[in-house]
């Protein structure tokens, strides 16, 4: 592209008088594209091909034809944040019409209806003030808008989601539903944070939410070409929604609350050009407001991951599991995989066949105590279950204040006279990326 | 190139002559050359206030035409309207009275577009006013809100003027009664 190609508006007359003022200015790019195209209708009756570049410069004097070249002069570019485009654009922001990807396979019978509930029913009661909303509010939302360029109708999340069932998850539903169990034969006043793939995270919480009252903090929407798979979360709320209303029936108005995230919120990815940053960090409310909320002590809390290899803490929990920590509330942490599966499908803790939690309280008294050294974490070889040797200490990270520069934003398209947002720098159908050749 | 046009005149009864000299400097002060982020930002202080002072429209007209050659004719023949001075008045028409005998200015902006540009296109699909809507205040308001979308590298020529040029030059209702005025619509 030629840097000498004419940009901006030149007025050609105007008018200043006492009965009108006023003036004409003309588009000086499109002029000459008026004129260039003039030239080449000439040249097609001279018979003269349109391969004929050298030909074309030599008889127009001109630069370049350049057909294909994309006028970059006409675009600007500028990052801004996912969530808030999704919101203003749509939630398929640059990549209307591409498909969501379900692992997984659900048998039973669905009724899309029950997409609409989807938020009510999956709402805390008692927690309600410390819920993240996010992800819940997107099945049904509308954009205010659509991006300049986009041409196809906008379709809600909602009728492209569906529900799924993995094994993991099956197995995260039995692990919750025992270590409520066991939590519930203590008397202790214990709150959960529950740190997994995202579908496990709500499947574990399917299997606890007769004692524990879920709260939500996935904050982002699903996108097509997500870094975080979150459409996979909704689809396993979709699949629990059931489960969870009954469970809200029988956990009537629990004080114990389970705190849910996605373990991929925070995933590093390497293809900015193909991937929509929909990542976000996790926002666990301070103790004081979980005190404020359940209207009693929380005497510990337990962060629960798949493996031990998962600890210490993402980063993004540090500081305020180190805050509940310095308040004297113990934060330990548990693996799932010290539960061992039977044929039958049933979990226990630590391989003990005994109903009785006397193993689990062993490891995990009702007081918090028991945390070992701080982690690092170089859990003892040969433990049986190393993460109830973690205690979080305090660490350099990079969401210290807040989430880096340009985490959980997309480079979008601007036109360059009027800042309107024409679609996603990555969006292949866009003008800006049909280059020639 | 394929042509398209938008067009839009407003005619708003003047309760002083701020609005009408806040107008004709914007328009003044536009300069000769302009990036295209100027011009957007030009229409961005017309539509601001245009839409601030459209409870005292009382007539006007907006089109918009996808067909090519209709679109270059009447662009020039909005064009004409300025060089011809056709709707301004030749001979001052004093300060009236505000209630007796009102002023009233009109406002002019027509843009010749590039037709299959993008933000040309959804333009065209978002002046698909339903017939009874055509001539409310509402659908003014929302045309002068669609603009704020308009790619201006999309945008081959536009024309722009004000009525009256100078103070004590406004139209009275004789000169809105007069034919040359009869494609201005009430304004409901």
């Amino acid at each position: 592209m030629s840097d000498d190609k004419p940009t901006g508006f030149v007025s050609d007359r105007t008018v200043d008088t006492d009965g009108v003022v006023g003036a004409r200015w003309w588009n000086q790019a499109l002029i000459e594209a008026d004129k260039s195209s003039s030239r080449r209708g000439c040249l097609k009756v001279l018979g003269i091909g349109a391969l004929s570049v050298v030909t074309c410069k030599a008889i127009c004097g001109e630069v370049s034809c350049g057909d294909d070249e994309v006028d970059m002069s006409l675009y600007a570019f500028e990052s801004r944040r996912s969530l808030e485009l999704q919101r203003a654009y749509g939630w398929d922001f640059g990549a209307t019409g591409e498909p969501l990807v379900f692992d997984g396979v659900e048998t039973t019978p669905f009724d899309p209806m029950m997409i609409a509930g989807l938020e009510q029913d999956l709402s805390p009661t008692v927690f309600a003030s410390l819920h993240v909303p996010t992800l819940l509010q997107s099945p049904n939302a509308v954009p205010t808008g659509r991006p300049a360029e986009e041409t196809a109708p906008f379709e809600p999340l909602a009728s492209k989601l569906r529900p799924i069932s993995t094994p993991a998850m099956q197995l995260a539903y039995a692990r919750g539903r025992e270590l409520a169990r066991l939590l519930a034969a203590a008397t202790a006043r214990v709150a959960l944070v529950v740190d997994l793939p995202g579908p496990e995270s709500v499947a574990l919480a399917a299997g606890a939410a007769e004692v524990f009252e879920p709260v939500f903090l996935f904050d982002n929407w699903p996108h097509p070409h997500g870094v975080v798979p979150s459409h996979l979360v909704l689809a396993a709320a979709l699949h629990y929604q059931p489960l969870f209303v009954k469970a809200r029936a029988v956990r009537r108005l629990s004080r114990l609350p389970m705190f849910l995230l996605d373990r991929a919120r925070l995933a590093n990815y390497t293809d900015l050009a193909n991937q929509f940053d929909n990542r976000y960090i996790a926002r666990l409310p301070s103790l004081p407001a979980v005190q404020t909320a359940a209207q009693e002590q929380v005497q510990w809390l337990l962060y629960v991951v798949n493996r031990a290899s998962d600890l210490p803490e993402l980063d993004d929990l540090n500081d305020a599991f180190v805050g509940w920590q310095a308040a004297s509330v113990p934060v330990r942490a548990l693996s799932l995989d010290v539960f061992t599966s039977a044929s039958d499908g049933s979990v226990s803790y630590s391989g003990s066949d005994s109903p009785l939690p006397q193993q689990f309280l062993a490891d995990y008294p009702e007081d918090g105590g028991g945390g070992g050294v701080d982690v690092g974490i170089g859990i003892g070889g040969g433990d049986a279950n190393p993460a109830r040797s973690y205690k979080p200490s305090s660490r350099t990270t990079t969401y210290r204040s807040g989430a880096p520069f340009d985490f959980g934003t997309t480079s979008v398209v601007l036109a360059a006279g009027t800042s309107a947002v024409l679609g996603a720098r990555y969006d292949r159908r866009g003008s800006w990326n049909r280059t020639g050749g | 190139m394929n042509h398209k046009i938008f067009a839009m005149e407003l005619c708003i009864r003047m309760r002083d002559e701020g609005l009408s000299r806040h107008l004709r400097e914007i328009v003044r002060n536009h300069p000769r050359t302009v990036s295209f982020a100027e011009k957007w930002e030009m229409y961005r202080s017309v539509r601001a206030l245009l839409k601030a002072n459209l409870g005292d429209a009382v007539k006007g007209c907006w089109d918009f035409f996808d067909e090519d050659g209709k679109a270059r004719s009447d662009f020039n023949m909005w064009c004409e309207g300025l060089f011809t001075e056709e709707g301004a008045r030749a001979v001052p028409s004093g300060s009236g009275d505000p209630t007796r005998d009102p002023r009233y200015m009109t406002f002019t902006m027509a843009f010749l577009l590039q037709a299959s540009a993008p933000s040309v296109e959804t333009l065209s699909e978002r002046c698909n006013i339903p017939e009874a809507k055509l001539w409310q205040r509402g659908t003014f308001a929302y045309l002068l809100e669609q603009l704020g979308h308009l790619n201006f590298g999309s945008v081959k020529g536009d024309v722009v003027y004000v009525i009256p040029g100078a103070d004590g030059w406004a139209l009275t209702n004789e000169d809105l009664a007069l034919e040359k005025f009869h494609y201005l619509r009430d304004i409901e």
